[in-house]
This record gives C-alpha cells, sequence and structure tokens, in this order.
C-alpha cells in the first residue's frame, strides 16, 4: 500500500489533501487511521463544549467519522476537508446539545454567550467626574518582564486550560479553533457556521477572560514571591 | 497633555483590541488607537497581554485526552467499506 499524504514538507497542503481524499474515497485504512490522529483530540474537545458529558462527546465523534466516510464520495472540495469534517461535527454536536438539554430542562441555560460584560472590569478604570475619566486607574503589568519558567510553566498553561473550559460554549469554540488550533478566522467562521462579525465578537469576549484569568494567577503569585 | 474630545480612552481600546489586532478597524479608528498606544503605557501593557495570552493558548495541548479508540475506528472503516457497492 502507497504511504498516504503523510507530511513530508513537500507536498503542498493541497495536493496532501487531495491524496487523503483519494484514499479515504478507496477505502484506504491508513488515510483513516491519518485524519483520526490529526483532528480526533480538536474534534472531541470541541464536542465537548456543545455537550458537556464527555460520553456524548466521544459519540458525537464517532458519528462524525460515520459521516465523513459515507460523505466523501460527494465531498467538492469547495472548504477544506478540514473545515468539512468540523463542519460536519459542529452540526451533529448542536442536534445532539439540543437533545441532551430537553432531556435535562435544568441545565436550558447554561452556556449562555450573551453576556456583555467589558472586556476588562468597569473598575479598572477612572471613573466618571475624573479628569482622566476612561482611563486606566493602574496601568496592568508588563508581562514581557516575568519570568520565563513562570510564564511559560505548566501552572500556567493548566490555568489557560481550564480557563477556556470556563467559557460559554460559543467563545470556547472560537477560542480553540483560532488560538489552540491556530486557524485562520475564515476557516473558523466557515466551520463553525458564524459570520466573520460574530467570529471576531466571540474571541474578543474569549480573550479578554482568558487574559483576566492569567493576570489574576500571574498577580497572585506575584504576590507570593 | 491632555485629553482632547477626539482621544481614545483606555477603556475604548480594551473593546476594540482584537479589531485591531485582526486589523479590521477602519482608518479613522485605527489611526486614533494607534495615537492613543503610542502615548499610553497602560494600554501598550494591555495589548502587550492580550498578545501573551493568544501565545499562550498556542502552547495548550488538546492531545491530553488519550488516544483515539483506534480499534474502535477501523472497525467502523471496515464496517463502512464493506457496505460500499464497489469496495476495491
Amino acid at each position: 500500500m502507497q504511504p498516504v499524504a503523510l507530511p513530508d514538507g513537500r507536498r503542498s497542503d493541497n495536493e496532501d489533501e487531495r491524496a487523503l481524499v483519494a484514499a479515504l474515497r478507496r477505502g484506504d485504512e491508513d488515510a483513516f487511521a491519518e485524519i483520526v490522529r490529526r483532528y480526533g483530540a480538536p474534534l472531541l474537545r470541541l464536542a465537548r463544549t456543545f455537550v458537556r458529558d464527555q460520553a456524548v462527546a466521544e459519540d458525537v465523534v464517532q458519528e462524525t467519522w460515520l459521516a465523513v466516510l459515507n460523505g466523501i464520495d460527494r465531498f467538492e472540495g469547495r472548504s477544506s476537508l478540514k473545515t468539512w469534517i468540523f463542519q460536519i461535527l459542529s452540526n451533529r454536536a448542536k442536534t445532539r446539545a439540543v437533545r441532551e438539554r430537553r432531556s435535562a430542562p435544568f441545565s436550558a441555560l447554561a452556556g449562555d454567550d450573551e453576556d456583555d460584560e467589558g472586556a476588562v472590569d468597569a473598575d479598572r478604570f477612572l471613573g466618571v467626574g475624573d479628569r482622566w475619566a476612561g482611563h486606566w486607574a493602574a496601568a496592568p503589568a508588563d508581562w514581557s518582564r516575568l519570568p520565563e519558567e513562570r510564564l511559560l510553566g505548566q501552572e500556567t498553561l493548566a490555568l489557560v486550560n481550564a480557563a477556556i473550559d470556563q467559557l460559554p460554549p460559543r467563545q470556547a469554540q472560537v477560542i480553540m479553533l483560532r488560538d489552540v488550533e491556530g486557524w485562520p478566522a475564515d476557516e473558523v467562521s466557515a466551520a463553525l457556521q458564524i459570520s466573520d462579525g460574530n467570529q471576531r465578537i466571540l474571541l474578543h469576549r474569549a480573550r479578554s477572560k482568558v487574559r483576566a484569568a492569567l493576570e489574576q494567577y500571574l498577580s497572585e503569585e506575584g504576590a507570593a514571591t | 497633555m491632555s485629553a482632547e474630545p477626539e482621544d481614545m480612552r483606555c477603556n475604548e481600546v480594551v473593546e476594540i483590541v482584537t479589531h485591531y489586532l485582526e486589523g479590521a478597524l477602519d482608518e479613522a479608528t485605527q489611526t486614533r488607537i494607534e495615537r492613543h498606544i503610542e502615548g499610553c503605557r497602560g494600554c501598550t501593557h494591555y495589548i502587550g497581554q492580550i498578545r501573551i495570552t493568544i501565545d499562550l493558548l498556542g502552547r495548550v495541548r488538546t492531545d491530553d485526552r488519550g488516544e483515539p479508540q483506534s480499534d474502535e475506528l477501523r472497525a467502523v472503516l471496515r464496517e463502512w467499506r464493506a457496505g460500499r457497492p464497489s469496495s476495491p
């Protein structure tokens, strides 16, 4: 069997993807194993932002793989294979989330995204009546001066991870794909089927909250030493 | 230095910082924010914090949920292939 489109630095992404799609259409197990290896973990994490239950999320991912295999002959390449796979997951996960919520009415309001809190607590700024109203009461810290081992330590990354899990679902979805997975904005909008403007607003809220969590953590740690 | 009406305030900067970093601001607002940041240590630090936040997010690994259940997935694949009209 020919090795399938393993990233070898010589193939462009497009060629790589065409080869993968062709192999999947042939029912090639290695090609399937390859897309599972690439996208399995982020798909599961994305699924968990729609349906909080781990087992249900795993189920949704499984369903997604079946839908990918069943639909690969109809895949037209208008979006990338990756975007298409994530679109399938987000559609299935949405449907599943609605169903789960119906059977658990108490969680119906959980994860409401319509918060309109500011990016930063209002009391960080000088109040109305001050000549410098709306300006920082105390300037934020310069994080570039922090020791690298503190800033990049496992504990900091664990805190970032926890902060993502605390976000409302749609904010978590956007920040995961944009900043954790490093996708460009247009691919994220396409995969989640939201407008570019909406994508940006959700990203903004998400980043603001993660920054605030980091600020709290880094200042506490600073005070402790 | 004095606050002029067209000066941007820090609490506006923090609300459009993502638009700024994404290059999504109109020209006039872009000019206002740049002029503000140039003279504001607090906002310079704040934008630095956002950039570091983005960098840290990029270092978070998603592969901490264990291996995908590859046996199951291979079974899914075999099943799917068997059901196809013209399996190779």
